[in-house]
């Protein structure tokens, strides 16, 4: 756990597989944080107006309902939502966020509890200073001191791009790849596709250089390891790169 | 190993996991059978193993990106915490509460004597000087009782029971959690109990002056006593915090704070059930001119009385056999 980059949390497995965990940053939890506080108090607002519209005749009641429902609300909204969502809230969800113990595990009642009830006291309000940002950036593990206290983690749900495997760009074909006789590193092979995926987005004249940079390290690759293809020789770089792609893929 | 092979060879199973996965999703994990999900927790083996290996020969790949956010979200479904009933949690609370408190009985001594400090301080400082209550209490407050309205009859018409009740829950839970929510901080809990204990002696002292004592005992007494109880207890939760991460012993001083909020928590807990009885009394019991004032005294008295008993009688858990016996 020692050697864990900033971002990221290791997590250990039953199976001996460590798993690593994207980290959520300072920004995304704020912004999420900002969504369930105004939740919140559009709910107290809409609640408040519903309670002065009721006739003095069912008041007593309404009162304490309007009471309760208000003191359950603003301490045990988090709380509540953590523990029916698995660590998430709306704002949370909505922002592919979700609470963790240390180490990756689910959280349970007292992390819920601990976590939420520092939120606003010590966080947020200490002194009138939200103390819990500077601890956040400060943590390793970017912590508020509710997180600290309880052993939890915000982690990123999803890396984008990460959760398909048409990302990968191998399809089905089981037969060429093995008489293709082509020697590429998955490295190599995962800087062309990347490239070729990303080429539409950058500048014409950037885009020219790097396709022509890396098209002559390939080549000069396959020649070395003599599996540079005759139909590939004298051909523009782009042309090149897709056909080497296709190739690999065993889409030739 | 070619990267095209290893995803050849593997795909039907990672897709077989993926579509398991989104079947649990979306219609719960029971919806699955017997054997599917038995197959579900072989696929989360097969994927860490799978990835285990990419990692040694794909290094920092896509691949790599991939397997491990499958193993990831394999792992989440097939660890998670199992579901207790809220009965099972609460005869669970009946017991780790005392275990707890018991295992900090000296935050419950130090909590108590910051209390009783104030409590002294206090009333010894209103015996002395006359301002001083003023300071503490507000002057509106201090009027009350010199003429005779607080604790009147009429004082208790004004609001609907119920409502007054349901006020004093509120409120009440809101400051316990408060104490121990501030309890990272110890100072905060040490200056809220010594605050009310002050309180407290201030006004025992100003009622035996203007002669209502009797009255304010018979009114105070059947809540007082287990909501007192209850704020040493929130008290003692919040200190037991501090405790955790300013002595963390052999441990680090964050895991020391970890420790000492879920030991806290659990003190804390214990001042909830006490406080939802307390309002419940000083709601409709405490002001009830019908109910003789010794009835109201001896209630109080034996709610106490129970509460303490439980709080360091119950013995945490089945005692064990002795071996040598």
């Amino acid at each position: 756990m020692s050697d864990t980059r900033h971002g990221m949390d290791r997590l250990e497995t039953p199976e001996r597989v460590d798993l690593t965990v994207d980290l959520a940053g300072v920004g995304s939890r704020t912004l999420a944080f900002l969504i369930d506080w105004l939740l919140l108090v559009a709910v107290t607002v809409i609640s408040v107006l519903i309670f002065a519209s009721t006739s003095p005749a069912t008041g007593t009641f309404a009162v304490v309902l309007v009471m309760i429902v208000l003191f359950v609300l603003w301490w045990f909204y988090f709380v509540l939502f953590e523990m029916a969502w698995d660590g998430q809230t709306p704002g949370k969800r909505l922002l592919g966020l979700r609470v963790r113990k240390v180490g990756g595990y689910p959280i349970g009642w007292p992390e819920a509890l601990i976590r939420n009830f520092l939120r606003v006291l010590i966080d947020l309000f200490l002194f009138w200073i939200p103390i819990g940002l500077p601890v956040m950036i400060g943590t390793r593990r970017s912590q508020r001191i509710g997180d600290l206290a309880a052993g939890t983690v915000v982690v990123r749900e999803g890396r984008p791009g990460m959760d398909q495997l048409a990302g990968l760009g191998v399809t089905r074909d089981t037969k060429t790849y093995s008489a293709g006789g082509l020697d590429l590193s998955t490295e190599e092979y995962e800087l062309i596709r990347e490239f070729l995926e990303r080429s539409p987005g950058i500048d014409p004249g950037s885009g020219a250089r790097i396709q022509a940079e890396l098209a002559s390290l390939i080549r000069k690759r396959l020649e070395a390891r003599g599996a540079m293809r005759e139909e590939w020789r004298g051909i523009r770089p782009e042309a090149f790169l897709q056909r080497v792609d296709a190739f690999y893929r065993g889409e030739t | 190993m070619d990267l095209r092979e290893t995803v050849v060879r593997n795909r039907p199973a990672w897709e077989r996991l993926e579509a398991l996965m989104a079947q649990a999703r979306s219609r719960g994990l029971s919806s699955l059978e017997p054997a599917n999900l038995k197959e579900l927790g072989l696929l989360h083996r097969k994927v860490s193993a799978d990835l285990a290996t990419a990692r040694t020969f794909h290094g920092e790949s896509r691949l790599v990106g991939y397997l491990n956010d499958l193993a990831l979200r394999s792992h989440n479904m097939v660890y998670r915490a199992p579901r207790r009933g809220a009965r099972a949690i609460l005869t669970g609370l009946w017991r780790s509460i005392p275990a707890a408190v018991q295992r900090h009985r000296g935050a419950l001594a130090v909590s108590t004597g910051l209390f009783l400090c104030g409590v002294i301080l206090g009333a010894v400082g209103a015996v002395l000087d006359e301002s001083i209550a003023n300071m503490v209490l507000g002057s509106k407050f201090v009027e009350g009782i010199r003429s005779g309205d607080y604790l009147h009859p009429n004082m208790f018409g004004l609001m609907p029971r119920s409502v007054s009740s349901a006020g004093y829950v509120t409120n009440n839970i809101s400051v316990a959690l408060n104490t121990f929510a501030f309890g990272v901080t110890g100072v905060i809990p040490a200056w809220l109990l010594f605050l009310n204990g002050n309180i407290l002696g201030i006004v025992f002292v100003l009622c035996g002056q203007y002669g209502i004592l009797g009255r304010f005992l018979a009114f105070v007494i059947p809540h007082g006593i287990i909501e007192v109880s209850a704020i040493l207890l929130a008290g003692a939760g919040g200190l037991t915090t501090f405790d955790g991460w300013l002595h963390p012993g052999d441990q680090t001083r964050s895991r020391g704070l970890r420790h000492g909020a879920r030991e806290g928590l659990m003190i804390t807990a214990g001042a909830i059930p006490a406080l939802l009885v307390a309002a419940l009394v000083e709601g409709f019991i405490s002001p009830s001119p019908n109910i003789p004032p010794a009835v109201r005294i001896g209630l109080g008295i034996a709610l106490g009385l129970f509460m303490w008993a439980w709080l360091l009688g119950v013995r945490p858990g089945p005692v064990k056999e002795d071996p040598a016996a």
